[in-house]
């Protein structure tokens, strides 16, 4: 009878995940869902977005005494190679895309400040996916509000343009990456909230270059040379300016170069918002409570 | 006299606090300062864009536009500097905040309006005095004249501001709405006036008073007539006044919560 030796049991780690994030596709499928999510719930509050474009409504009306004042001394046409219908037009579709912007910095300096990116963290979709859906969705829905209000009132100020099928095809998919790269670049302006208190103002300055450096409020051609030639050498125009333009003259040459440049601005922004995400992560403490 | 030298220790007194409290968090204050600062000098950049390549709007040029901007950014920077509750006002009328400054011996609206600096305030100010100084070069007088339309301009944020939020003791939550009227006097004053005509230039006269905030400054500033200028002041004076008087009629509506308030 062999002798019974004593034995000591292992326990063994348990062998299941308990979560499974998938891969980038499953990624992309839930991305796809936050933003039609954010699409439906944003559609409760239509009421509210079209109060705001009033503000529009006022932006619009301005600029139309402003052009048609300086039309009497001067020849607009010629000085812009824009009529003054599509001086409005233009302007109702870049302000579409501008006033279509969320706070984005202020959701995510809020989840930073507070902790509550902690929760973000746990769920499986990354963190700055999870704000590309959330953002898509609440901009596409302000987008088309603004520009079918925009549309209206540049319509009753200064009657219809003749737009092809082809440029504001061109305009809207331009405008829609153009959405991508807006959300790169700011999104890593709001990863800095990790070591600055607030980003506002840096927010601030994002904007601003978007409006003057951008062309929102007129088109690049109807500055000075020496504006020109800066604001033609920086990849502001690709948010405002190029969807605007293509929408109201249609330039189809240039639509593809147009995509191709958001996209490579997309790629280039990747680089900053991921380190500063990866390096921004390791300052994140949580307690509990 | 001694009422309103009291008055004005206790107002000084505050500025100084906020200053003092928004230096605490410096690089915070400077950052804002500093991105004001430049958001404005943005604007000019553009106008002065504008006017290179058409030189002359119904009579207006660069320097008429520069006035306008450095007039409405220095007084809207002023108005807000020491009134930082301005525009929160209407919040504080919906959330029953009053009734902390209702239980102080100091008169309730200016304690409410002094007791909060707008911290990017500062460069506006700096903005204005910057553009008019480089920009124009104006004359000493010049200089005097300037000082005292930032002071009326000022009166008439401030006015127009107790005005619209006042609108809360009548409406309920008139937030929204008092937001939307100051960016539209905001707005109008910022554009030159000269491009506005009828109904409009009216209204930016009488419902929405931009046209005096800067379009009456820079008139004065072209060609000094003491009618024109009089008037101005007693604009200003006057719709301080009503704001006062709405206010103190509205606050006879007012209901107090059981809020238990800490002030920020």
């Amino acid at each position: 009878m062999s002798q019974l030796k004593p034995t000591t049991t292992l326990i063994e780690p348990p062998t299941f995940v308990l979560r499974r994030p998938g891969g980038w596709l499953a990624s992309l499928r839930k991305m796809w869902a936050v933003l039609g999510i954010t699409l439906a719930s944003r559609l409760a509050y239509v009421g509210e977005l079209v109060i705001r474009t009033l503000f529009m409504v006022l932006i619009l009306y301005t600029f139309t005494q402003l052009w048609h004042t300086t039309n009497r001394s001067q020849d607009v046409v010629a000085a812009t190679g824009f009529s003054i219908a599509q001086l409005i037009w233009y302007l109702a579709f870049t302000e579409a895309i501008t006033m279509s912007a969320t706070r984005i910095n202020q959701e995510v300096d809020r989840e930073v400040k507070s902790g509550d990116i902690a929760y973000r963290l746990a769920r499986p979709l990354p963190y700055p996916l999870y704000h590309l859906g959330a953002t898509l969705g609440e901009r596409l829905l302000r987008f088309g509000i603004n520009l079918v209000v925009g549309g209206a009132v540049a319509l009753v100020f200064v009657g219809p343009v003749e737009l092809s099928p082809l440029g504001v095809l061109a305009g809207l998919s331009t405008a829609l990456l153009g959405f991508v790269v807006d959300f790169v670049w700011s999104f890593a302006i709001s990863l800095l909230s990790f070591w600055v208190e607030d980003t506002d103002g840096l927010h601030l300055l994002y904007s601003r270059a978007l409006m003057i450096l951008g062309g929102l409020l007129i088109p690049l051609d109807a500055y000075p040379a020496w504006l020109q030639n800066i604001t033609r050498a920086l990849p502001f125009q690709y948010l405002v300016y190029q969807p605007a333009r293509l929408f109201v003259q249609g330039d189809a040459a240039v639509w593809v170069d147009v995509l191709l440049r958001q996209a490579l601005l997309v790629g280039v922004g990747l680089v900053p918002m991921l380190l500063l995400y990866h390096y921004g992560l390791r300052r994140v403490s949580t307690q509990g409570g | 006299m001694q009422r309103l030298g009291a008055m004005l220790r206790f107002g000084l007194g505050y500025l100084s606090a906020n200053f003092q409290g928004a230096l605490e968090y410096r690089l915070s204050f400077f950052t804002q300062v500093f991105s004001m600062l430049i958001n404005d000098i943005m604007w000019i950049v553009f106008w002065i864009a504008y006017f290179s390549r058409f030189p002359v709007v119904g009579g207006w040029g660069r320097d008429e536009v520069v006035t306008l901007w450095a007039v409405t950014a220095a007084g809207f920077g002023l108005a807000t500097a020491v009134c930082g509750n301005l525009f929160r006002l209407a919040g504080m009328i919906t959330r029953g905040e009053l009734d902390f400054y209702l239980a102080l011996p100091k008169p309730v609206l200016a304690h409410a309006l002094i007791s909060r600096m707008n911290l990017p305030a500062p460069g506006d100010i700096l903005f204005g005095m910057l553009a008019y100084g480089f920009l124009v070069r104006p004359t000493s007088v010049q200089w005097l004249l300037f000082g005292v339309f930032v002071l009326t301009s000022a009166m008439i944020f401030v006015g127009f501001g107790v005005l619209t939020q006042s609108l809360s003791f009548w409406l309920g939550n008139a937030e929204g709405l008092a937001q939307q009227l100051v960016n539209a006097l905001l707005g109008f004053s910022t554009y030159p006036t000269v491009i506005f005509n009828g109904a409009v230039k009216f209204a930016l006269f009488t419902l929405i008073p931009a046209g005096f905030i800067a379009y009456v400054p820079v008139q004065l500033l072209r060609e000094f007539r003491p009618a024109l200028f009089i008037g101005l002041l007693a604009f200003a004076a006057g719709i301080l006044a009503l704001g006062w008087f709405v206010f103190r009629i509205g606050l006879q509506r007012y209901e107090s919560g059981n809020l238990v308030l800490m002030r920020d």
